[in-house]
């Protein structure tokens, strides 16, 4: 696809920028003096009638927004797709979970999602996956066997994140986009170290390490198996190798702080989108900013509530694209 | 009787309004997008957008004058045709080359500079003299390129 198709798309994204919070603000939203003030500070900031009933509403909503405005202004959503599809295996999750301990999933799904919750819950219903995409028949029934054969809802999860990471670089290349492809390749290294990192700290066998993790062209999956198979040292050594120091010594903090340096990775990725006038990195970048204006909106709530302070806070709020 | 002299130059003729007037419809239509991506937004903001929307349209213009003076020349327009060799139909049709491939290069050049400034002005619409500036610093070009084809066709006379 043409950069130039773009053209309308990043002037309303463009437009749209302006609405996303300054680090000033989110400065001041740190200083307040409690939760109620930060509230008064994002309404003046454009969060309008958010207050302590509705707040994660509002903010879901935000985020919900701003997917809806990047798929409706795309000359194609299809290239598009890869950064939403987790929803999609989040929400089969839901409904597979749902289903074997017969529960109600609605409060559970997620959205936008790129496939139809319902016509994924009907196919698990009645086991005819024909009307699903033939990938996603293959992960559902697959994963549906899984859990009704084990009754392991780990396992479960461990499949489904690792098809989600698969099929979200498949749809990046389907976009054939490089910025695209390689930021999927990025996002799935990362998504790779975490559960590297977590699998360290609670002592995996390198049989689920090597289930849980997904083939990543960034990466070799087997070095960083067995590096986490030797402990969260070894694994943040053999990071550092790869190029990824900040990562490496956001290891050695804790997992909160490795957290936010992936996501504060991704962000400077995104950020040259701020100077490209036309193509799809200004939507992708767009989709990041507001995610990470909502995870900093909802640090700064959360801790305002406990009484953290603002030290603290500073610690671990996100890089802002703006 | 035709000669195919005239024919090679009325052809220049013919394609310096119509190459410059892709280039030109194509940028237009670019910045239009973009342009209609602001307004979407922000309607406030259509009088600032609609000036980047235009600067391109300008090579299409420019193609017109060369024609007509060509074509002037040549006698088509006053039903008088002149009887031309192929080497002076050479000349014309060469005359044209300048505004009719920088007219199209640099209409599309324009309009990406064009929609780059479209979006300083959604997103800071006070500093639109700039994004006007900087779009209309392509425009030499085809200016340059329009000079030289009319002082050629001229000099033919």
């Amino acid at each position: 696809m043409k950069d130039t198709e773009f053209a309308y798309a990043v002037a309303r994204v463009r437009s749209n920028e302006n609405k996303l919070l300054s680090s000033a603000t989110v400065e001041s939203l740190i200083n307040s003096s409690d939760y109620n003030e930060a509230l008064k500070l994002l309404a003046d900031a454009g969060y309008e009638n958010i207050d302590a009933s509705n707040e994660d509403e509002i903010l879901s909503k935000i985020l919900k927004q701003a997917v809806e405005l990047i798929y409706s202004s795309a000359p194609d959503d299809k290239c598009l797709d890869f950064l939403i599809v987790k929803n999609d295996y989040h929400n089969i999750k839901a409904l597979i979970k749902c289903l074997v301990s017969d529960k109600n999933p609605e409060k559970l799904l997620l959205s936008p999602s790129i496939f139809d919750s319902k016509a994924i819950e009907n196919a698990l219903k009645t086991k005819d996956y024909s009307a699903l995409p033939h990938f996603l028949a293959e992960h559902v029934r697959e994963a549906y066997e899984l859990v009704t054969k084990t009754m392991d809802g780990q396992l479960l999860e461990v499949f489904l994140d690792k098809k989600s990471i698969e099929t979200s670089i498949l749809l990046a290349k389907g976009s054939k986009d490089s910025f695209s492809v390689s930021l999927a390749e990025l996002m799935c290294l990362i998504a790779d170290l975490k559960i590297a990192l977590r699998c360290a700290k609670t002592v995996k066998d390198e049989d689920f390490i090597m289930k849980a993790l997904a083939q990543s062209s960034m990466v070799d999956v087997r070095r960083l198996c067995s590096s986490s198979l030797d402990g969260a040292d070894a694994l943040s050594a053999y990071v550092d190798t790869l190029g990824y120091t900040s990562l490496s010594e956001a290891m050695k903090k804790g997992y909160a702080c490795f957290e936010r340096a992936c996501d504060d990775l991704i962000m400077e990725k995104v950020k040259d989108a701020k100077y490209q006038c036309l193509g799809i990195a200004p939507l992708v970048a767009y989709y990041f900013a507001v995610d990470a204006e909502i995870k900093n909106v909802r640090i700064v709530l959360s801790c305002k509530k406990n009484g953290i302070d603002s030290d603290i806070i500073r610690e671990r709020v996100r890089v802002l694209y703006a | 009787m035709i000669s195919t002299g005239l024919v090679i130059a009325v052809a220049g003729a013919v394609l310096a309004a119509l190459i410059a007037g892709m280039g030109s419809a194509k940028a237009v239509g670019m910045v239009g997008e973009a342009a209609a991506g602001v307004v979407a937004e922000d309607p406030a903001k259509f009088s600032k957008v609609l000036v980047l929307q235009l600067l391109p349209g300008t090579q299409g213009l420019y193609g017109l004058p060369t024609a007509v003076l060509a074509l002037s020349q040549l006698g088509v327009l006053g039903g008088s045709a002149l009887e031309l060799t192929v080497a002076q139909g050479i000349a014309y049709f060469a005359a044209c080359l300048p505004i009719m491939i920088v007219g199209y290069f640099s209409a599309v050049a324009q309009a990406r500079a064009a929609v780059a400034g479209v979006g300083i002005v959604a997103k800071n619409p006070s500093q639109n003299g700039k994004a006007i500036t900087m779009a209309a610093m392509v425009e030499t070009y085809a200016i340059l390129a329009l000079l030289v084809s009319i002082l050629v066709i001229n000099g033919l006379k």
